[in-house]
């Protein structure tokens, strides 16, 4: 496996980066690779022999790439939160979603487009990442007061706020019907909207995040194997913990509110990961974030290009492409056992 | 080197270890005999200071408990806890590795040395064969097998060992108790165990520690703590099973004396 891993890697690098220049010539407006080449040396103030209007440029850099970019950090944040979900909750069917921190978000967007705050700068945007962080503080000060102090009793207060926010948000949507549809729309997960300084704040949130989960991969690791047993290796599990649902929760609520909820990535990218390459924390975050990259772009690709002129929520996507490749991925798995 | 000074210890609220006194020797073999709920476990788990304490200190070589921080701790005392709930597999290898962590920097990568001291474990536990082999894939005895090595692994002077002999045929057994006797032995480790079979405390430990409903009932050498007096007052036991019923008990106890 360690053989194998090593020039896989940095080959799927390649492949991912060659991906995400094929799905930038795709779209209503296609672009072909020569005019590509000449909008990117035009753009670089290279000399290039073709007019390229300024419509390819704007469509090419301030639509497209955008959104390809913010697809790649978001599939990545996603499955690296994830990862670290599931290693803490020993819980292979944990997502990034289960603490409640995504409805959160969603409830500081949809209070947002009820104001009225949508048309301002990062109106959506600092209202969810606020609320996200707000739930997380609220989950960790239930579940530090409560006289079980386990890590179950986390994860069933985030559970039980995770229901209670989300029957606030429908109540908000029954009660405000002019704002209903932009409320589902956004909370079902898009990429249509964002901008490069989204885009720029998205990479910023991953970098540190991903910085401090392989940070801590060693502990994360250890603590698969139980608590206890990680205690007794030396790992500091409370502190450990909180760091590590800080700084996701914070990942997560960026990425919501930039884009909306974007189901499945969290869930089926840590597993097909597991399946494929084992449960060691590194190479498991390493290839999550390079997978969820990848199955975001495809499915992001696929929302804007399936049904041209208009646009399928993303979410939709990653479900009904996600769920048949984890079942079969399951049964293959243990037929092979 | 262990000095168990007056502690009390509670789980949920009812207190579980009442004023347990006793000092434990470096390289010393103990087992800790006594009925189930005796509060043998919690016992082992003030030790290794995931039970917290109501009252008294445990010191360990003169240094208080409470002031080892986790990797110190980690250095000092190996646990092999009675049951390894697994839900993602790891390999053996991956697993004996983690023994080693107390000693890795924080991106914890393996050294030389730590692959030397995990071949050395793997070996002297019978593993080697199987260090490729899932945890999910290991029969009871190997698991718990995988189990001590990694503690082996940790190179700490004491292992505390909870029910390390539990659900393993007799063959099993007596694998696990020579492994750790070697390592008594050669290596001064000093263990402590709990044990419910009365021939292996017998054969192997050097002292036995008996506790009933959480107090220190007897406390000493094997062969002077495990009288017909002592054993039947821990366990309750009538005469009925000690004589009547052909003497089993103490049958066992004087055939593993013979040896």
């Amino acid at each position: 496996m360690k053989q194998k891993t090593r020039w896989l890697f940095p080959l799927l690098c390649i492949i991912l980066i060659f991906c995400m220049i094929l799905a930038s010539t795709i779209g209503v407006v296609p672009i072909s690779f020569s005019q590509l080449s000449d909008i990117v040396k035009a753009k670089c103030s290279f000399t290039s022999s073709t007019y390229i209007p300024d419509f390819y440029t704007i469509t090419l850099f301030e639509l497209r790439l955008t959104r390809i970019v913010m697809s790649v950090l978001v599939g990545a944040s996603l499955a690296a939160c994830g990862c670290v979900f599931q290693s803490i909750f020993r819980n292979p069917i944990c997502d990034p979603y289960v603490l409640g921190i995504s409805s959160g978000s969603s409830l500081g967007g949809a209070l947002a487009f009820i104001l009225g705050w949508d048309a301002c700068c990062f109106g959506i945007t600092l209202p969810a990442l606020a609320t996200g962080l707000l739930t997380l503080f609220i989950i960790l000060i239930i579940s530090k007061i409560s006289e079980r102090k386990s890590i179950e009793t986390l994860l069933l207060v985030g559970v039980a706020i995770n229901f209670l926010i989300s029957a606030v948000i429908t109540l908000l949507m029954v009660l405000n019907q002019q704002e209903m549809h932009k409320i589902l729309f956004w909370t079902m997960g898009s990429l249509a909207t964002v901008s490069w300084a989204e885009v720029f704040m998205m990479a910023i949130a991953m970098i540190i995040c991903v910085f401090v989960f392989f940070f801590y991969a060693k502990d994360l690791n250890i603590m698969q194997m139980g608590s206890d047993m990680a205690c007794n290796l030396g790992v500091s599990t409370q502190h450990v913990t909180n760091i590590s649902l800080i700084f996701s929760s914070l990942l997560i609520a960026a990425a919501v509110s930039f884009c909306g909820v974007i189901g499945f990535i969290g869930l089926i990218i840590p597993h097909i990961v597991r399946l494929t390459f084992g449960n060691n924390m590194r190479t498991m975050l390493g290839y999550s974030l390079l997978f969820g990259a990848f199955f975001l772009l495809l499915a992001d690709t696929l929302a804007r290009t399936l049904a041209l002129p208009s646009e399928l929520p993303v979410g939709s996507i990653t479900a009904l492409a996600g769920a048949p490749y984890f079942l079969f991925l399951l049964l293959h798995q243990n037929a092979k056992r | 080197m262990i000095d168990i000074q007056h502690i009390s210890a509670a789980y949920q609220g009812k207190t579980v270890l009442h004023d347990v006194n006793f000092t434990v020797e470096k390289a010393d073999f103990l087992a800790i005999m006594g009925r189930n709920g005796s509060g043998k476990s919690t016992l082992l788990r003030t030790l290794t200071a995931l039970q917290p304490l109501t009252s008294g200190n445990i010191l360990i070589d003169k240094r208080n408990l409470k002031d080892y921080n986790n990797l110190d701790l980690a250095k000092k005392i190996a646990y092999v806890p009675q049951r390894l709930d697994v839900v993602f597999d790891f390999s053996v290898r991956e697993m004996v590795m983690m023994g080693r962590n107390p000693y890795q920097n924080r991106w914890g990568f393996a050294s030389d040395k730590d692959c030397e001291i995990v071949d050395n474990v793997l070996e002297i536990t019978h593993l080697t064969n199987l260090q490729n082999r899932f945890l999910g894939q290991l029969s009871g005895g190997e698991l718990r097998r995988s189990m001590i090595a990694l503690a082996i692994a940790q190179q700490t002077p004491i292992i505390l060992l909870d029910e390390p002999l539990a659900n393993l045929d007799v063959i099993h057994q007596f694998e696990i108790m020579d492994i750790l006797t070697e390592l008594n032995h050669n290596q001064k480790v000093t263990i402590i165990m709990i044990l419910h079979e009365f021939p292996f405390a017998i054969q192997y430990a050097q002292k036995v520690l008996l506790l009933k409903e959480g107090n220190l009932l007897s406390y000493g050498r094997t062969d002077e703590v495990l009288d017909y007096k002592n054993i039947k007052d821990c366990f309750s036991l009538d005469d009925n099973y000690l004589y009547q019923k052909d003497g089993c008990l103490m049958k066992i106890r004087n055939l593993a004396l013979r040896k």
